[in-house]
């Protein structure tokens, strides 16, 4: 059985069809080490992603529900899914946090534009974000939207932007207390009472630990550019 | 009454959230923050309950006039309701 690393753990997946293992395969493990999960998408777990209104093909229902498999069990290990893109711009790990059709992939493709090869974009969806040593570190996972934007990399978390749509490109540091609302909407419902736990302990080291900023933006490069200026500082572009 | 789930509550950023066990990946109204003085009653809620227990119990815990309690929960319940949270 192929094993993948994600977010560090070691993965074993038992698929129905192959096109799991071809999303996945860039993240194959081949240290040989034994896995922290095995992965194996039950017919009542397709029922229940199909009643969560999960569309598409037999296989792509898999990939969704393989996924809610392994994040649902993740809280307890200090690591989570947050509904996030991130990309990795020379020592910055910045997360673009917004309800879907915001524009958090649009700030990322400007961004790619205005950093070129210097940026990653680690994951431009869902990615795993998890605790080490007190750091937050958030991983590509080939689960990342419908752009499939991923890279197997982690980068430590440094800053949260939360984007709103705006007519003037502004960005100013937000406070915890307004950043919480915006965090609380982007993370998977967790399914026990540890994970629930191990969920909110993973906020308030998030939301102490990165730098909290509210992007109004428009869809136009001037919004990276602002948004760089002040989240990059002094790095040359 | 009771809450549709169970609610694990911490304080996160010195602020008490609670947070549904076992809610559907929509999250609605998963996640609720909580004024200090609600908590007590969102705590109450999570076995099943009556509007008169929840005013009794406030004031009891609180040492409040009746009137202001039955606001206090009116008001509360109301806010249960409106985000979808209560079973009744």
């Amino acid at each position: 059985m192929p094993k993948y690393a994600f977010a560090g753990f070691c993965v074993d997946i038992e698929a129905r069809h192959e096109w799991l293992y071809r999303c996945c395969e860039p993240y194959l493990d081949t240290t040989g080490r034994a896995p922290d999960f095995t992965l194996r998408v039950t017919e009542a777990d397709l029922a229940r992603e199909r009643a969560y209104g999960t569309g598409g093909t037999p296989a792509e229902i898999e990939f969704v529900a393989t996924y809610r498999r392994l994040v649902e069990q993740l809280p307890v290990y200090d690591a989570m899914m947050l509904h996030a893109a991130v990309a990795a711009v020379n020592r910055h790990g910045v997360a673009f946090v917004a309800p879907s059709g915001v524009g958090k992939t649009t700030q990322l493709r400007l961004w790619k534009q205005q950093w070129g090869d210097r940026l990653t974009v680690v994951n431009g969806d869902k990615p795993i974000v998890r605790l080490l040593n007190g750091i937050p570190y958030a991983y590509g996972t080939p689960w990342s939207g419908k752009e499939g934007w991923n890279t197997p990399m982690c980068v430590p978390l440094t800053d949260l932007c939360f984007v709103e749509r705006a007519e003037v490109d502004r960005i100013q540091p937000m406070s915890t207390h307004e950043a919480l609302g915006g965090l609380i909407k982007q993370i998977v419902p967790p399914q026990t009472v540890a994970c629930a736990e191990k969920t909110l302990e993973l906020l308030d080291v998030l939301l102490r630990h990165c730098r909290l900023w509210r992007l109004c933006c428009t869809m136009s490069p001037s919004a990276a550019q602002v948004a760089s200026a002040a989240i990059m500082g002094d790095d040359e572009i | 009454m009771k809450l549709k789930y169970t609610f694990v509550i911490r304080e996160v950023v010195g602020e008490l959230v609670a947070i549904a066990v076992g809610a559907t990946p929509d999250g609605v109204g998963s996640v609720v923050r909580l004024k200090p003085g609600v908590a007590y009653l969102f705590q109450k809620l999570q076995q099943e309950t009556t509007e008169q227990q929840l005013v009794a119990d406030l004031q009891q815990e609180c040492e409040l006039p009746p009137d202001r309690a039955a606001a206090i929960v009116e008001k509360f319940l109301a806010r249960m309701r409106e985000q979808n949270l209560l079973d009744e």
